[in-house]
């Protein structure tokens, strides 16, 4: 009887031995062990490192004594905190509805018809192209001082120049017009194709029913790309807040820290005040604040 | 043709080309001042330059520019050939096989593409530095061949399924092993594909300004956009350099770019959207 | 050449078992086609004996060899695939040849066998297109020259004419026939288009749900089908299947009540039986002819050549097929007969053939 059992039980743990060694699970796995050992080095080891790092007061040059979760009790009673909160939290929201907007629009523009369509659709995608210390160089010129770009033409109409850099609210504004200005194309690119993957039989029976353009864009085109949209605003979402090539280099964060987010905050911990511990700290509540988000969205979108 | 849709066409275009004009003026606008000595465009604000002179560029072999350029190359072809080859074998794996190991893998990379990456830079600067990849090119293509790895693997994956698998089963039979049957059949057959996700790595890592400014700190190690910053600081008036150095960094994503943008939607949406 | 034997052979995906043990001796030089419908394991058999799938259970050889743990290329078979799987990315010749240069075989060799088989398959003015450039029809001749220029001892083809149009397909089922008989190497065909099986094959296996209902000659299977499933599969329109039981009188009951003639044919009473006729051994009698019933026309449908009628005999409906016009409007009555030869009559429980 037991005997019976245990060579069940051997040969059941046979077969899953066979299925470990059998070419479909041996072949992927040895084409994926450079990545993943990659992925473990690269990402997995350190994040288990700088959650550790979190708990300490470590500097870049010494390693620091456990101090429990000081770092976070300080963390949330620091003002410059919150206040980056607030400014990712508008950050992202700003650019996902102004690329989406402008994406949706300019994807409407790109399915239609019109000679030099493709054209378009490659000089539409050059500012998420360009590498992003260009694209600040090329904005910083057009708002740099009283004689630039933005200031002639405020000029022209009679205004006063502005101080775009100098000026938190300005500064939060262009911080935030540049980012959109990077990073619409992408949302561009990937509703176009959603588009253009809608049935065309659907508009035609929609034709027949007697609806109008406004209508047919409301009632079929709008439904057909709800999903995608959710998940690209997803996307939008995070990589706002893990942005930090727009803040740091248009003004480094600044004037004061206007225009610094979680990750500069994070970087300027780290880097500039030689805070490990701090900046490993601020880096997972970027972290944390993510994943709420995305798991926001994610119930958002199956509820639809 | 009827004269009405003639209209509605041109002027779309029309419409299309204003569009594109303003989108890029930031860009057209630097490149043509790029022209213009720094003391031009101080005195005259003009937006588009009175006269054109190349001063600003001949200037750029009196600063690191050049070793800029060189540790941008070394950088982005060495994260290049890391990905690539990394793509290959990870999408060839994903587009050929389903496991629990493949499931897992395909969502690491999901969260790869998401991840803040701050997160694992700070612990990875301590650890790179006593193994003296700090100001090292290795440190930076280490990385760089993470952060590609998703959209370059997810692109390599859906050139592979393009690819029937009876071809490789036919090469079986006619006699390849399955190492030949992929050199001989699937690689020629994916080759226009992967030389696009070659570019596109390329392009990524040659853009990157974040993880290089964290651990390329020393002026003969920055790779351009670091070494471009760094100059943006300390001279913030020498317009006429800054934007002639900036244009010409430009360059080469213009040309690659205009190489690949045709693969685009297969990778930004086999990447962004399906996965 | 070579016979091909497979013995008790499983196969299971993870934990879903898929073939349940299959038995067929393939004689040397036999064409042998493999019939069933959509997913009774067809194409898992042949990928078996081609070595693409793993064997999970019983033993393959070809000759004398056991092949289970051969890779295919090391089986001596070509196969032909659905979609013909021609490299894009080479000419005609070098598809037909690249077996042969895999093997490093001399280039003069290789053109002189790619030439051949291109002459038999009148192919010589393709030579250096590529796939692309070739229609439907052509690319099926360059697949089937490929495993030609082999020279195999076995040729495995998997539904290689699905993807033609009708004619093209006719066309292509002499082609393939011819050639088996200039060749005279062993062929395994998978189909699930019984016409094609029933021209071309030397003998059928007929499967279901991965095991063998029934392997046989074409005609043998038409004539004598050993059991319900095969019965229904062969023939086209399908048998008419009759559920009742004898009533030891020389009659049939249907379930409904309807009782039909035997004619002679011996039934044992008393159990559930299944009886069967095919629509074209039903014909026209005159009333009152003995053996003959009587039943109402519900649809005629005529296709020029022959007339496909439904008659509903008490409640059940049957179908007929006439070689010659009928005048009836649905609703009339007409009076039918079979040949007691022609009858077949199956157990119901187990699905047997009784007799
Ligand atoms: N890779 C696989 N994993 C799991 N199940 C499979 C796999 N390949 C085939 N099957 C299953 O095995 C069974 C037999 O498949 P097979 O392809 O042999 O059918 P077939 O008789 O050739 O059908 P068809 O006429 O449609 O080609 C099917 O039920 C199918 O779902
Ligand atoms: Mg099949």
């Amino acid at each position: 009887m037991n005997a019976a059992l245990d060579t069940k039980e051997a040969s059941a743990w046979r077969i899953r031995a066979r299925q470990f060694l059998a070419p479909e699970f041996v072949t992927p796995a040895i084409l994926l062990a450079p990545s993943i050992l990659l992925l473990l080095v690269v990402i997995a080891y350190p994040m288990l490192q700088g959650f550790y790092f979190s708990f300490t007061d470590g500097l870049l040059m010494k390693s620091g004594d456990f101090v429990g979760i000081a770092n976070y009790t300080k963390l949330l009673s620091q003002p410059a905190f919150w206040h980056s909160l607030r400014f990712s939290a508008i950050f992202a929201a700003c650019n996902i509805v102004g690329c989406y907007l402008l994406g949706l629009g300019l994807a409407l523009l790109l399915q239609m018809d019109m000679p030099g369509r493709g054209a378009f659709r490659v000089l539409l995608l050059l500012p998420w192209i360009v590498p992003s210390l260009v694209s600040i160089v090329s904005w910083r010129w057009m708002v740099n001082d009283e004689r630039a770009l933005f200031n002639q033409i405020i000029t022209l109409f009679g205004g006063d120049p502005i101080f775009f850099l100098s000026d938190s609210n300005w500064a939060v504004t262009i911080v935030i017009l540049i980012k959109i200005w990077r990073s619409f194309p992408f949302m561009m690119l990937s509703l176009l194709a959603a588009l253009q993957s809608i049935d065309r039989s659907l508009y035609e029976a929609a034709a027949i029913d007697g609806a109008t353009r406004w209508q047919s864009f409301w009632n079929v085109t709008l439904p057909q790309i709800k999903n995608i949209s959710i998940v690209l605003c997803l996307l939008m979402t995070i990589w706002s807040v893990n942005d930090f090539d727009t803040p740091w280099l248009l003004a480094q964060g600044g004037p004061a820290n206007a225009t610094e987010n979680l990750v500069v905050l994070a970087y300027r911990y780290t880097f500039a005040r030689n805070d490990v511990g701090m900046g490993a700290a601020t880096s997972f509540i970027t972290l944390f604040v993510l994943m709420a988000l995305v798991f926001f969205l994610l119930r958002l979108q199956r509820r639809s | 043709m009827t004269n009405d849709t003639f209209f509605k066409r041109w002027g779309l275009a029309g419409l299309m080309a204003v569009i594109c004009l303003l989108v890029n003026l930031p860009i057209i606008l630097m490149a043509l001042n790029s022209l213009q000595t720094t003391e031009q465009i101080l005195a005259s604000r003009n937006i588009i330059p009175a006269s054109f002179s190349l001063a600003n560029y001949q200037g750029l072999t009196n600063t690191p520019f050049f070793t800029y350029l060189r540790n941008s190359l070394v950088v982005s072809l060495g994260a290049t050939a890391f990905s690539v080859t990394a793509a290959i074998l990870g999408g060839y794996a994903l587009s050929r096989f389903r496991n629990g190991l493949l499931n897992a893998y395909s969502t690491a990379l999901f969260a790869v593409q998401m991840f803040p990456i701050i997160l694992a830079l700070i612990p990875l600067f301590l650890l790179f530095r006593p193994l003296g990849f700090i100001n090292s090119p290795v440190s930076v293509i280490i990385v760089y061949s993470v952060v590609n790895l998703p959209f370059v693997t997810w692109m390599a994956r859906s050139y592979f399924d393009t690819i029937p698998r009876e071809l490789e089963e036919a090469a079986l039979i006619d006699g390849c092993g399955h190492i030949e049957a992929f050199f001989r059949i699937v690689l020629p057959l994916s080759g226009p594909g992967l030389a696009a996700v070659s570019i596109f790595a390329f392009l990524f890592s040659y853009n990157e300004f974040f993880v290089a400014n964290v651990f390329l700190r020393n002026a003969e190690a920055m790779t351009l956009p670091v070494g471009i910053q760094m100059f943006m600081q300390q001279f913030s008036t020498d317009w006429g350099s800054l934007m002639a150095a900036a244009t010409l960094t430009m360059l080469p994503t213009l040309v690659l770019f205009l190489f690949v943008q045709k693969f685009i939607t297969h990778g930004a949406m086999a990447g962004g959207v399906k996965g | 050449m070579a016979s091909l034997s497979v013995q008790s052979v499983k196969k299971s995906y993870g934990t879903v078992p898929v073939l349940h043990g299959v038995d067929v001796e393939i004689k040397d030089g036999e064409f042998l086609i493999l019939v069933g419908p959509s997913g009774c394991g067809k194409s898992t058999l042949l990928r078996m004996i081609a070595g693409l799938e793993s064997i999970t259970g019983g033993t393959i050889k070809i000759g004398d060899r056991v092949v289970n743990d051969l890779p295919p290329k090391a089986r001596d078979i070509a196969m032909v695939f659905q979609s013909y799987a021609l490299y894009p990315h080479m000419t005609v010749a070098q598809n037909m040849g690249f077996s042969l240069k895999l093997a490093k075989r001399p280039k003069a060799e290789i053109d002189a066998a790619v030439r051949k088989a291109a002459d038999i398959l009148a192919l010589g003015s393709l030579l250096e297109r590529t796939p692309k450039q070739l229609s439907g029809g052509q690319r099926q001749r360059v697949a089937m020259g490929r495993a030609i220029v082999r020279n195999p001892a076995v040729f495995l083809f998997d539904e290689p004419l699905s993807n033609l149009d009708a004619k093209l397909r006719v066309q292509m089922r002499a082609e393939i026939k011819e050639l088996h008989q200039r060749l005279g190497t062993t062929i395994v065909y998978v189909t699930h288009d019984q016409i094609e099986a029933m021209t071309m094959a030397d003998r059928i296996v007929v499967m279901h749900g991965g095991v063998v209902e029934q392997i046989g000659r074409p005609l043998d299977l038409y004539d004598r089908p050993a059991n319900l499933f095969v019965a229904g599969f062969i023939g086209s329109p399908s048998m008419n299947l009759i559920e009742g039981e004898a009533n030891g009188a020389g009659g049939f009951v249907a379930g409904d009540g309807a009782v039909l003639p035997l004619s002679g044919l011996k039934a044992p009473a008393g159990r559930d039986l299944v009886l069967g006729i095919r629509p074209e051994h039903l014909e026209l009698a005159e009333a009152g002819t003995p053996g003959s019933i009587a039943g109402k026309v519900v649809v005629t449908e005529p296709t020029g050549s022959e007339t496909q009628v439904t008659i509903r005999v008490g409640k059940t409906d049957l179908l007929a097929l006439f070689h010659s016009r009928l005048d009836a409007e649905p609703g009339d009555e007409i009076h039918l007969r079979a040949m007691p030869s022609t009858m077949h009559l199956f157990d119901k429980a187990s699905g047997r053939r009784l007799d």
